[in-house]
C-alpha cells in the first residue's frame, strides 16, 4: 500500500519535472530561432534531451523515451550545420508531441504512428531543407531591447535558486490558517488596547504579535511565483499567431522576476494570450506594409510586468499601426455611443462591449475580438486595463492587477443589519452626508459643492435589497477614473480581509466580490466595486445605455 | 459491503433498506438519502445576497468555507421558513454540475432517520400539490404521518419545481415499479 503510494508521489514528481523539462526546452528552441548563433543552446538542449530520456526509461515510459532518444540523435546530426528554421519547426513539434505522450503516459506503450513518423524526422533532421537556414547576414540583426538581455534565458537568474517540490494543497492549508492567523491577530490587537495586563504578559504578547505577522507574511508569499515561466509560454503564442497571420514578430520580455499570485496565473495566461495574439493579428502590419512604412520587417512585440504597493502592472505593446480612432469612433456611434472628441478616451471605447467583436471593426481599425471580455476579466479581478496608443508607432495595453487575491484591505461598512467590506485601494475618502441630499428613484443623487458633483448610491436601498437608515456617511470609491459616493450607515474601520470565494452556487453574483469572515464568525460580503459604478448610468458608462441588469428599488 | 448500486444523485431503492434523514421544509415532511448529508448544524442567519433566488436565504461561515444557504420552503411553495429552536441547517453535497460543492438547506426541525425498502415507497399521488411529479420520488407512510422522497438532485438543479400548469401531479414514470 505505502510502495503504491510512494509509486504514485514519484510519478507526479517525474511528471512535474518533465514537463518543466519540456518548457526549458522549448524555451531554448525559440531562443535559438530568434539567436542562431547562441553557441550552447543546442549543448543544453542535448542534455534535457538525455535526462528526459533517462528518466522516462527509469519509469517505463518507453514511447517517451525513444522519441526523446531520437531528439538527441536529431541534435547530434546539425551539431556542424546548426538549426534552420525548418528543423526548428521539426523540434518544436517534437516538443509538442512529447508533451502530449507525457500527458497520456502510458507505461510499455509503443510508438503511435505519429511519433513514429517523429522519430524518423528528428533522426533525419540533418536532411531537412538546409537552404532555409536563418539567415544571419541579410536580415536586420536582432536589436537589443533596450532593458532586456538578450540571448540570455530569462530563467537564468533564478535557476540557481534551490526549490522544494511541495502539494499545492499544502501550501493552501498553510494559507489558509495563516490568514485565519492574521485575523486573530487583529482581535487580540484590539483587545491589548484596552485590557489590563501584567507588564510581563504584556511583553510576551508584544513579542508574539509581530511574528505573528511576519509569520502570515511569509506563508502568504509562498504562493506567489515568477511571471519568468508565463512569459515564456506565450514566446510560443506569439510565434504561433505570427504564422498563422503571415507576420514576423519578435517577443521581447521584462520582469521575469516579478511575482503574482499563483491562484491569479491561469487569469494571467489567458489575458497575455488575448493580448499577445491581438498584437500579432491586429497591431503589428504584414511584413510588406512595415517596409513600406520604412520600419524593419520584424514587428515588435514587449511584456513587461513591475510590481508597485501590493499591485502588478502588465503591458503588453507593440510596434505596429496603432489605433484607427475614426473607425472606433464610427462604430461607437452605430451602437449608440456618444465619443467624447477625447483621443485617450474614445481610444477605450475598444473594450465597449459589441464594439470590439464586430468583424467590420477588426478590419477598418486593426482591433480584434473579445476585448470586452478580457477587460470584464481583469475588472472581476480588482484589476482595471486601458489603452494608449499612437498612430503609425504601435499600442501599448497597460493591465494592474492585485499581487494576490487571498488577502486585502478592506474598509468594513454597516448597512442596515449588514456589514459589507469595500477593497480599501479603491476607496478615496468618507464624507459627512448634508442634510439636503436627494436622491432619485434610481437612488442616485448628486454631492454638490467640489467642481463637479458627485454621484451618491443609496447602495443598501438600489443594489443590495437592504435598505439602511437615514443620518448616512458616504464613502467615496473610484475605479477606472469614475467617482462614485456610496451611502452607508456607518465606518467602522478598516483592516486585513480573507478573500473567500463565493462558491460554484453563487459564482458571479453582481456586485459582490467574495466573502469575508467577521471576528464573531459571520460572514460579510466583499463589494464589486468596479461592477457598481459600471452600474451607475449617470458616470457616463458606454454600456449604460444598453439593457444590463438596471438599478432597482427596494421592494 | 457490496459495491454500492446507488449513484447518489438519485436514491435508488432496491431490496436493501437506504437509510433516510427526516426533514421538514414548510409544512411538509421529506426523506433525504443519508448519504447526501454532509452534516446538520445549529442555525445561524445567514448573510444575504443581492439579486439572487428568493430561495437563497444567503451565505454562511462552516470553519472558514462559505456555503450557500437555501430555504427549500420557499422553493417547494410554502411561505419562508419561520425559526425557531428546532430549525438548523442541513448541510448536503450539491449538485453534480457545482462538482457536489455542499449547500445548507433551511430545516424547520429534523426528527429521524428511516431505512427505506422498494417496497414501502407509495406512488407520490396528489400528495405533491403543485410540485412538479418528477421532483419526488414517492411518498412513505410512518407513525408520524406521511413524508415525501425528494429527488433533490433535480430540485436543487433547476430553478423551476412549481408545476406551472397547475395541474396535481399524477403517479407518472417517477413511481415506475412501485
Amino acid at each position: 500500500m505505502s510502495d503504491d503510494l510512494d509509486w504514485e508521489q514519484l510519478l507526479k514528481i517525474h511528471r512535474a519535472e518533465s514537463e518543466e523539462r519540456l518548457a526549458t526546452m522549448e524555451a531554448a528552441l525559440l531562443d535559438l530561432e530568434r539567436n542562431p548563433s547562441s553557441p550552447d543552446a543546442i549543448e543544453s538542449l542535448r542534455r534535457d534531451a538525455h535526462t528526459l530520456k533517462g528518466n522516462a526509461g527509469m519509469f517505463g515510459f518507453n514511447a517517451i523515451s525513444s522519441l526523446a532518444h531520437a531528439f538527441e540523435d536529431g541534435l547530434d546530426s546539425i551539431c556542424g550545420s546548426g538549426a534552420s528554421r525548418a528543423r526548428l519547426e521539426v523540434l518544436l513539434r517534437a516538443v509538442d508531441l512529447l508533451r502530449s505522450a507525457l500527458a497520456a503516459a502510458e507505461p510499455e506503450a509503443a510508438l503511435t504512428p505519429a511519433e513514429q513518423e517523429m522519430a524518423t524526422r528528428l533522426r533525419n533532421l540533418e536532411a531537412v531543407t538546409s537552404e532555409d537556414r536563418m539567415p544571419r547576414g541579410d536580415e536586420p540583426p536582432v536589436e537589443d531591447p533596450p532593458s532586456g538581455r538578450p540571448g540570455e534565458a530569462p530563467e537564468e537568474g533564478r535557476s540557481s535558486r534551490a526549490t522544494l517540490r511541495v502539494e499545492t494543497s499544502r501550501v493552501e492549508a498553510l494559507i489558509e490558517l495563516a490568514s485565519e492567523i492574521s485575523i486573530a491577530r487583529s482581535r487580540l490587537e484590539n483587545l491589548l488596547a484596552s485590557a489590563e495586563l501584567e507588564p510581563a504578559a504584556r511583553d510576551a504578547l508584544d513579542d508574539a504579535l509581530p511574528l505573528l505577522a511576519r509569520l502570515t507574511d511569509v506563508a502568504l508569499g509562498m504562493r506567489l511565483v515568477p511571471f519568468g515561466p508565463i512569459f515564456a509560454t506565450h514566446r510560443r503564442t506569439a510565434r504561433d499567431a505570427a504564422q498563422t497571420f503571415s507576420r514576423e514578430v519578435r517577443l521581447e520580455t521584462s520582469g521575469e522576476d516579478v511575482e503574482i499570485d499563483l491562484a491569479l496565473v491561469d487569469r494571467v495566461n489567458e489575458i497575455l494570450l488575448h493580448l499577445v495574439r491581438n498584437a500579432v493579428a491586429h497591431g503589428i502590419e504584414s511584413p510588406e506594409a512595415r517596409e513600406a512604412a520604412a520600419k524593419s520587417r520584424v514587428g515588435s512585440i514587449r511584456i513587461e510586468a513591475t510590481a508597485a504597493a501590493g499591485q502588478v502592472f502588465l503591458e503588453v505593446g507593440d510596434d505596429g499601426a496603432g489605433l484607427n480612432l475614426g473607425a472606433i469612433r464610427e462604430r461607437a456611434r452605430r451602437l449608440g455611443l456618444e465619443p467624447s472628441g477625447d483621443d485617450h478616451l474614445d481610444a477605450q471605447l475598444v473594450f465597449a462591449a459589441g464594439l470590439s467583436t464586430a468583424a467590420a471593426l477588426s478590419e477598418l481599425s486593426g482591433r480584434g475580438v473579445g476585448l470586452d471580455s478580457v477587460k470584464t476579466a481583469i475588472e472581476r479581478l480588482s484589476g482595471s486595463i486601458e489603452v494608449r496608443f499612437e498612430p503609425g508607432k504601435g499600442t501599448r495595453f497597460r493591465v494592474r492587477l492585485p499581487l494576490t487575491l487571498a488577502m486585502i484591505r478592506g474598509l468594513y461598512v454597516a448597512i442596515g443589519a449588514e456589514r459589507y467590506v469595500l477593497p480599501m485601494d479603491m476607496v478615496r475618502e468618507c464624507v459627512a452626508t448634508p442634510a439636503d441630499l436627494a436622491f432619485g428613484p434610481d437612488g442616485v443623487g448628486f454631492l454638490s459643492g467640489a467642481a463637479q458633483p458627485l454621484p451618491v448610491l443609496r447602495l443598501g436601498a438600489a443594489l443590495l435589497g437592504n435598505p439602511g437608515r437615514e443620518d448616512q456617511h458616504i464613502v467615496v470609491v473610484s475605479h477606472g477614473g469614475k467617482r462614485l459616493g456610496l451611502l452607508v450607515d456607518l465606518v467602522a474601520g478598516e483592516g486585513r480581509v480573507v478573500v473567500k470565494p463565493m462558491g460554484p452556487a453563487l459564482h458571479g453574483t453582481r456586485s459582490v466580490f467574495g466573502a469575508a469572515i467577521l471576528g464573531d464568525g459571520y460572514v460579510a460580503l466583499i463589494l464589486d466595486v468596479p461592477d457598481i459604478i459600471s452600474r451607475v448610468p449617470v458616470l457616463g458608462n458606454p454600456t449604460a445605455s444598453h439593457p444590463r441588469p438596471a438599478l432597482h428599488d427596494s421592494h | 459491503m457490496t459495491p454500492t448500486e446507488a449513484s447518489g444523485d438519485r436514491p435508488s431503492l432496491h431490496s436493501r433498506a437506504m437509510p433516510m434523514l427526516r426533514c421538514r421544509f414548510g409544512a411538509t415532511d421529506y426523506l433525504l438519502p443519508l448519504d447526501r448529508i454532509v452534516e446538520i448544524v445549529r442555525y445561524v442567519r445567514p448573510t444575504p445576497v443581492p439579486e439572487v433566488a428568493p430561495w437563497i436565504a444567503g451565505v454562511m461561515n462552516l470553519r472558514g468555507r462559505i456555503h450557500p444557504v437555501i430555504d427549500l420552503a420557499i422553493k417547494l411553495a410554502d411561505p419562508p421558513t419561520e425559526v425557531d429552536e428546532e430549525t438548523c441547517i442541513v448541510l448536503v453535497h450539491g449538485p453534480a454540475r457545482d462538482a457536489g460543492a455542499p449547500l445548507g438547506l433551511i430545516s424547520g426541525r429534523v426528527t429521524t432517520i428511516h431505512d427505506l425498502k422498494r417496497g414501502d415507497l407509495d406512488p407520490p399521488r396528489r400528495l405533491t400539490g403543485r410540485l412538479r411529479a418528477e421532483f419526488i420520488e414517492g411518498s412513505f407512510r410512518t407513525a408520524e404521518g406521511i413524508a415525501l422522497v425528494l429527488n433533490l438532485e433535480r430540485v436543487l438543479s433547476t430553478d423551476q419545481v412549481l408545476d406551472e400548469g397547475g395541474t396535481t401531479a399524477t403517479p407518472a414514470s417517477t413511481a415506475e415499479g412501485a
